[in-house]
């Protein structure tokens, strides 16, 4: 995805909380087309026995919605 | 004349509220400890579209296309300021179940997916397939629904305190806004759960989750292949 992006290199970013652990980055479209969303956040976390990989699309850089839902990723929570 | 009495009951039922519906089995539907706390259970019936109304009323329409449910049983509450029903649909088998499912949610959505029109979300797992009718599907009210235990062996092992469940290895517990839809999808193999939350309303954002059973059966972790 780099060759798209406006972003270089693709930083990694923590995600931690009580039982969960993981990583993400996000990139921006370099050539988004009408309508689609031009940022993107990927990343991964474990949670107990649970792996899982999550994709985030957004149209701002900064988005109140992408952060609520890493704040949900990093405070998942597993049960058995 | 047992068989004429039931038609008859039934037909008599479907003109009262979704709550009276007959042979409910108590598998089906949240029971009152189980509604969450920021909705309660009301009367009446309240499919979001004439499409979810006829599948309750006349599944029999679509017998030459799928397998019938061999129970069924509508739920009504009061979330906030939004009402809705939860028609549950019980089949034979996970695969009629199946079979039905591929039929039922183009039929309501007229689309892959709910749509701003069609916004009724369905849940399916086992041998049960749940519509919810709601405008905006309370997140609560899903994780709630998504603990009642469906007959087949797929949900069996279901915790009952809340979150997503992955087919017989717990549930994953997410905090996400209540106000976002949230679109569920069970794969029993491998054991995991595909989530998708968009807005209540507009496409400011879309997040996609794919969780995935990391242990063995035996305790050990897969290790990744390169």
């Amino acid at each position: 995805m780099l060759p798209h992006s406006v972003e270089k290199t693709a930083t990694l970013h923590e995600l931690h909380g009580r039982q969960s652990t993981g990583f993400y980055y996000a990139l921006t479209d370099n050539n988004p087309g009408p309508g689609e969303f031009t940022n993107l956040t990927q990343g991964v976390f474990l949670t107990g026995d649970i792996l899982s990989a999550f994709t985030i699309l957004y149209r701002t850089p900064t988005s109140s919605d992408a952060d609520k839902a890493l704040r949900a990723f990093a405070e998942a929570t597993y049960t058995k | 004349m047992g068989r004429s009495v039931a038609c008859l009951i039934v037909l008599v039922l479907l003109e009262l509220s979704a709550q009276s519906q007959t042979a409910v089995p108590t598998a089906l539907g949240l029971r009152s400890e189980q509604i969450p706390a920021d909705c309660k259970s009301v009367d009446g019936s309240f499919p979001v579209d004439i499409q979810t109304s006829i599948l309750w009323d006349k599944p029999d329409l679509y017998k030459s296309l799928i397998p019938l449910p061999i129970a069924k049983y509508a739920q009504s509450f009061a979330c906030h300021d939004d009402k809705g029903t939860v028609f549950s649909f019980q089949f034979a088998s996970n695969a009629e179940r199946e079979k039905a499912g591929a039929f039922i949610k183009p039929l309501l959505w007229g689309e892959s997916g709910p749509t701003a029109g069609h916004p009724e979300l369905v849940l399916e797992a086992g041998n049960l397939l749940t519509v919810v009718s709601f405008r905006k599907a309370p997140t609560f009210l899903l994780a709630a629904l998504q603990n009642v235990p469906g007959s087949a062996p797929i949900d069996q092992d279901t915790v009952a305190s809340g979150g997503f469940p992955i087919s017989g290895h717990g549930s994953l517990h997410l905090s996400v806004p209540d106000d976002w839809r949230t679109h569920t999808r069970e794969l029993p193999d491998p054991p995991s759960i595909t989530l998708h939350f968009v807005p209540a309303s507009g496409d400011a954002f879309d997040v996609q989750v794919t969780a995935v059973c990391w242990m063995r059966p035996n305790g050990y972790a897969r290790r990744p292949t390169r």
